[in-house]
């Protein structure tokens, strides 16, 4: 596995005398993985996820982007090209009048031939399922659709890494669930390492390696089948396991029903209770 | 309540003057109102009046719009020239209506002022309401470019302004539901005294500010995490193409020009 991203031995406080809010955190990020942070409100998720490309900068320790240290100011530029962010509300990340303008910001800011970003925008909005909404304003696009454009001004930049903090947070489940699809595709076929921050477990369960967080330090990490039966992890992480899982523990706690470990989604409970009952 | 908003008076179309890049546009109107303060003649005044009669119909815009636009400034026209007519002293006296005499010379000024006054608002509004807010904004702000020389921060407050463009909607919708929210506690902006109807919008305006602010700290985060920096050069995605049609709608302004200072001089 090529790692992408090294966050090494990383502390941070937001002012001088106040307590750490990230405490000596080490992570990687490795090319075309999807990796979910949980933890409570609070646990520091959004702070570390801006000390990945720089927005903020550790107190201790680094974070290096390929090869890039996001502490010299002169790589910046181009540790944001490979790590985009999309952020919660989608009202507060779109600067320009149009769609298409708004997709290209971020390809003005890295200075790209103004020849060459009709095609970079067309294509980013054609992934992210937003081809026709070129000229749209925003004030016209439902949430959902403004995350798609968020992520398509990222793409447009050819990220290798998208960071999305709660982005799916504020959406209908619809959006949520269109959201989380286009991420997925970008994942599988254009091999960008997704990082998704997150208090969804549908989110969660789409990950390849998930990272707990608690007050500022890294509590677990695991495969993210792994991290959902741990269920005192979860509740330490303020997440609640879905419907099913919670049926299937309570059926083996209070009834004594003898099913399986790994119970997490309703498949999964179905096809252990056809087991059961074939077994009687 | 802010539903259909449309911000400036845009109408969409693609007729010719829609067309013209917009710093072309600036220019002509500039001159053209110049013109209009050299103009003293009855020739050069039909000239001009026919100069915004020929855009007014190259525009293809609905006259309706343009209605709208001297709506407000009508007043305003209406009362400069009865001024001008009752208080100008100059040449024979017409007829007088009570203690006021009408002379010659008064109607000739007023006629005149109101005149430059309907042309100045037609021509403006010809211009806003074929080039979009943003598309001004890039004009504007190429047209002074030159002071960055001097330190003028041009882009800077370019991008302001169109990030204002950007979020009057949101900032207005916002509006309604807080308002809608207070509503539904029991305040009423629609009635009592001015006092307590402003007084009722306290109550809008500080959420209002509070989520701008915050608004604002967000969307400089995200500004930031894609790679803005201010004052690095950037390059840009809207292009302005000067075309040849640009250049000779230029010309007939100046042309315009030599001609109204020929009348001007000659009299
Ligand atoms: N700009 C700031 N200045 C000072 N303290 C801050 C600032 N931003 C966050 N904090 C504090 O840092 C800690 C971690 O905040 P952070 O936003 O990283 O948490 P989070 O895990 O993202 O929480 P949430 O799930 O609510 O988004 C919190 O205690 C918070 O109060
Ligand atoms: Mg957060």
């Amino acid at each position: 596995m090529v790692s992408l991203l090294a966050v090494n031995n990383v502390s941070f406080r937001y002012q001088p005398e106040m307590p750490l809010v990230i405490k000596g955190i080490n992570l990687t990020i490795n090319e075309g993985e999807w990796l979910a942070v949980v933890g409570h409100n609070g646990s520091g998720k959004s702070t570390l996820a801006k000390m990945l490309n720089g927005l903020l900068q550790p107190e201790e320790g680094s974070v290096v982007v390929d090869g890039l240290f996001t502490n010299h100011e002169k790589d910046l530029s181009l540790i944001r090209k490979k790590v985009g962010m999309v952020f919660q509300n989608p009202e507060n990340q779109m600067v320009a009048t149009t769609v298409k303008d708004d997709v290209a910001f971020g390809l003005e800011n890295i200075a790209v031939p103004s020849e060459e970003m009709k095609d970079r925008i067309e294509n980013s909005l054609k992934k992210v399922g937003m081809s026709g909404y070129e000229n749209a304003e925003p004030h016209h696009l439902s949430g959902g659709q403004k995350q798609r454009v968020a992520i398509a001004g990222v793409l447009a930049m050819k990220p290798s890494i998208i960071v999305l903090d709660e982005a799916t947070s504020m959406l209908d489940p619809e959006g949520k669930t269109h959201l989380r699809e286009v991420m997925k595709q970008l994942q599988v076929n254009e091999g960008i390492s997704v990082v998704s921050i997150t208090h969804d477990l549908e989110e969660m369960r789409q990950a390849d390696r998930v990272v707990v967080m608690k007050e500022g330090a890294m509590i677990a990490e695991g495969t993210s089948k792994d991290v959902l039966q741990q269920k005192d992890l979860l509740e330490q992480a303020g997440l609640m396991l879905p419907l099913p899982a919670r049926v299937g523990d309570r059926l083996k706690k209070e009834k004594g029903w003898p099913l399986p470990k790994s119970v997490t989604n309703e498949e999964e409970l179905v096809e252990a209770l056809w087991t059961l009952k074939q077994k009687n | 309540m802010f539903k259909n908003i449309i911000i400036g008076q845009y109408i969409p179309g693609t007729s010719m003057i829609h067309g013209m890049d917009p710093r072309a546009k600036l220019i002509v109107v500039f001159v053209f109102i110049i013109n209009l303060f050299i103009a003293n003649q009855f020739v050069s005044f039909s000239l001009l009046t026919l100069y915004v009669l020929g855009a007014f119909f190259l525009s293809k815009v609905p006259i309706r719009f343009f209605l709208k636009g001297l709506r407000l400034i009508a007043i305003i026209i209406v009362v400069t020239f009865l001024l001008h007519l009752f208080m100008t002293r100059e040449g024979e006296p017409l007829f007088s209506v009570g203690f006021l005499t009408v002379y010659e010379g008064g109607v000739k000024q007023g006629a005149m002022i109101s005149l430059r006054l309907f042309l100045l608002v037609v021509m403006t509004s010809m211009l806003t309401l074929t080039t979009t807010p943003i598309a001004l904004t890039d004009g504007l702000e190429s047209l002074f470019n030159p002071l960055k020389k001097f330190g003028v921060p041009v882009y800077e407050f370019a991008l302001m302004m169109s990030i204002s463009l950007r979020f009057i909607p949101t900032l207005l919708m916002e509006t309604e539901k807080i308002m809608k929210a207070q509503m539904a506690r029991g305040a009423n902006f629609l009635h009592g005294s001015l006092v307590k109807r402003v007084k009722a919008f306290v109550p809008v305006l500080v959420p209002l500010f509070i989520q701008a602010f915050k608004r604002a700290d967000e969307l400089a985060t995200a500004m930031e995490s894609r790679g803005y920096q201010g004052g690095a050069e950037r390059t840009r995605f809207r292009q302005q193409n000067w075309r040849g049609l640009d250049t000779f709608v230029l010309l007939t302004v100046v042309a315009l020009m030599f001609i109204v200072l020929a009348l001007r001089w000659l009299s």
